[in-house]
């Protein structure tokens, strides 16, 4: 029987890639997904962001319907962040460090599939850039629409993995 | 694998994954493939060990409870429940770089938001003697904390975490979350969590998860 947390799949990138999707993910089987994103090593510093892929096509809605607010997690400091009407989940999940040995967490994603609902997440980010780096998110993508993936917008890929699982 | 049928094939054989499992499959088979972590069966989720503290009059005079063994995650999820102790605190973790015969005691970095009925409490810190999950708590805490890359000689160890409570007497409910990292790109092979590192332990569960696949 199947129980708890169930794996579905893992991306990987690397090479200098900006964007890595993750396609295919969301189903009618789940209504909650997590996504773990362990392993980040980047050339570049960046700001984790995130964009939803259309059912219909497969393709990144870029519509500016994200809305995302924070608070940020720093080892120098905490802060807030606020963001409407963005083309992505932007700027809310703290800054990561290039070449940091990094990490970035996790995400929960709620509905993404459900073409009658808006898909919300929330997070909890843990990344170094000078010091610790990290954030506590929730968001929304304001689309009533079928979501089957999602894409990392991270910068200059070196090293990224990402795994996905369903919340039975 | 000494296995003249392995995973159900003689001679040339598919590649087995979870998720792509071909053949037909005797108990040998699908126990070979359980151990080499192809076997398609899901709950991803998966018990390393939990551990109790019943100690009502402290007379053990626990500090803190160490996990040593932490199987082969990427992923770590610890999760506690009734945690009691002598005296307020901050609830913490520390890492081992030798199996546990002894815990990094500075130069973690973390920041947490702590909020009760009527105040709000910031910690943050680049050089403290654990990784602290929140502020001076006491008696009924429960919470989780996800710890990353602990076992990758090549990543630093970070973790995020979310944690309530009941303050001494009633007077307080608490929320805490927060998020951690000890840089150090080394393999980090325990775990020790504490009140402080002082404070004696009167109660609790803790259990340690690995997340498959992560």
């Amino acid at each position: 029987m199947a129980t708890n947390l169930e794996f579905i799949k893992s991306a990987t990138a690397s090479g200098g890639v900006s964007t890595l999707d993750i396609s295919n993910c969301f189903s009618a089987k789940y209504d909650v997904y997590e996504l773990f994103i362990p392993k980040v090593d980047t050339g570049s510093n960046f700001y984790p962001s995130f964009r939803f892929l259309k059912a219909s096509d497969g393709t990144a809605d870029t519509t500016a319907n994200y809305d995302s607010a924070a608070l940020l997690l720093g080892g120098t400091g905490l802060g807030e962040q606020r963001y409407t009407n963005q083309t992505s989940l932007v700027n809310s999940f703290g800054l990561a460090g290039a070449n940091d040995n990094n990490n970035f967490g996790r995400i929960t994603i709620y509905n993404p599939f459900n073409s009658s609902s808006y898909t919300f997440v929330n997070g909890n980010s843990s990344m170094v850039y000078s010091n610790l780096s990290g954030a506590k998110t929730i968001a929304v993508h304001k689309v009533a629409q079928s979501n089957s993936g999602i894409q990392l917008l991270f910068s200059n890929m070196t090293e990224v993995k990402a795994s996905i699982y369903g919340v039975k | 694998m000494a296995d003249d049928l392995k995973y159900g094939y003689k001679g040339a054989e598919p590649t087995q994954s979870f998720g792509n499992n071909t053949g037909v499959f005797d108990p040998n088979d699908i126990n070979n493939l359980i151990a080499d972590n192809k076997w398609t069966t899901f709950g991803q989720l998966e018990l390393i060990q939990t551990q109790t503290v019943d100690d009502p009059t402290y007379a053990s005079l626990i500090t803190s409870i160490d996990f040593t063994n932490l199987g082969d995650y990427n992923v770590h999820f610890l999760v506690y429940n009734d945690f009691q102790t002598q005296g307020y605190g901050y609830p913490s973790v520390r890492f081992s770089n030798n199996g546990g015969s002894s815990f990094i005691s500075a130069s973690y970095q973390y920041a947490y938001w702590n909020t009760s009925e009527n105040t709000v409490r910031e910690g943050y810190s680049t050089s403290d003697d654990g990784i602290k999950l929140g502020h001076n708590q006491y008696q009924n805490l429960n919470g989780y904390v996800y710890l990353y890359n602990l076992l990758d000689s090549s990543k630093y160890s970070f973790t995020t975490s979310q944690s309530s409570n009941v303050g001494g007497n009633n007077i307080s409910k608490d929320v805490a979350f927060g998020s951690g990292v000890y840089r150090s790109a080394e393999v980090h092979n325990a775990i020790r969590f504490s009140m402080n590192n002082v404070n004696y332990i009167k109660a609790l569960k803790i259990s340690l998860y690995g997340i498959r696949y992560s």
